[in-house]
């Protein structure tokens, strides 16, 4: 795995957790405290652990309001035209694509060449 | 459709002007050499760009098909519209003075009168293509204008 991807995973988590104690991120990511500590001191990321930190970090893009994003847009998608949807999941498809091109490593940019 | 970015225009641009290694392309365009070899990653996937000894040149045998999605129109309105979103931004938000917006009413003698200014201006930009330099030290610039109500209908309809 990347070392750029690691860095933009501990970054994600330190913005979306800026207060959170090496014991929480151990308690809520299943990896030992001393483990989450030494990874966020340049040690390489096993898949299972990044795997646990993207989960934390997709839970709470689920919660209150986020919850309520995901709920208006699900209203603008019911009540705007074909046109202007097509167009936001178009606008929707280029950030998420730059996102991994920022963020994510060449196997996954690979995968994305196909879908995006 | 291959959903065309700005940084993949950005990069293409860079090897369309010379065919560049990956050092140059993030001299080129400023990007993060990671960020240039992802880009570069999907650009060759595409056939967009090829690769000869490390060196990058935009591949001149694109198909048809290709083509048409490069240029498609919706893509572009995508495009332009990240472009010209982080200037408002960078403008309304963090204060620059690169954006500028007038609401104002215009008789036809007015009309005419910025239409010769605007014409102006795009013949001095065309004027300027000539010159080459970094892709990264470019400036966009914009302009335009519309009825206010036409706006605002295309807006509710």
């Amino acid at each position: 795995m990347e070392t750029s991807y690691q860095d933009s995973i501990i970054r994600r988590f330190r913005s979306a957790f800026p207060d959170k104690t090496l014991r929480a991120i151990s308690e809520e990511t299943g990896i030992q405290q001393t483990r989450v500590f030494r990874v966020f001191n340049g040690a390489e990321m096993k898949l299972k652990e990044y795997e646990a930190f993207e989960k934390v970090l997709s839970k709470k893009s689920l919660e209150a309001p986020r919850f309520e994003l995901l709920r208006k847009f699900q209203k603008c998608v019911s009540t705007l035209g074909e046109k202007e949807i097509a167009l936001i999941e178009l606008e929707l498809n280029h950030l998420i694509k730059v996102d991994r091109f920022i963020n994510k490593s060449f196997a996954e940019i690979a995968v994305m060449s196909t879908a995006l | 459709m291959y959903n065309f970015t700005v940084l993949e225009r950005m990069i293409l641009e860079s090897v369309n002007k010379s065919a560049k290694d990956l050092e140059q392309i993030h001299e080129d365009t400023g990007l993060d050499k990671t960020i240039c070899t992802n880009v570069l990653f999907s650009l060759l996937a595409k056939n967009l760009v090829v690769i000869d000894f490390n060196v990058y040149r935009l591949n001149k045998n694109l198909s048809e098909a290709i083509l048409s999605e490069l240029t498609d129109q919706r893509n572009r309105c995508v495009e332009i519209n990240a472009l010209v979103r982080e200037c408002v931004k960078l403008s309304l938000l963090e204060g620059n003075d690169t954006f500028k917006f007038k609401k104002v009413y215009m008789s036809e003698k007015d009309r005419k009168l910025l239409k010769a200014m605007l014409y102006n201006i795009e013949t001095f930009l065309d004027g300027l293509k000539s010159q080459k330099g970094k892709t990264k030290e470019e400036t966009f610039v914009f302009w335009g204008g519309e009825n206010y109500a036409n706006a605002i209908n295309a807006y509710i309809s």
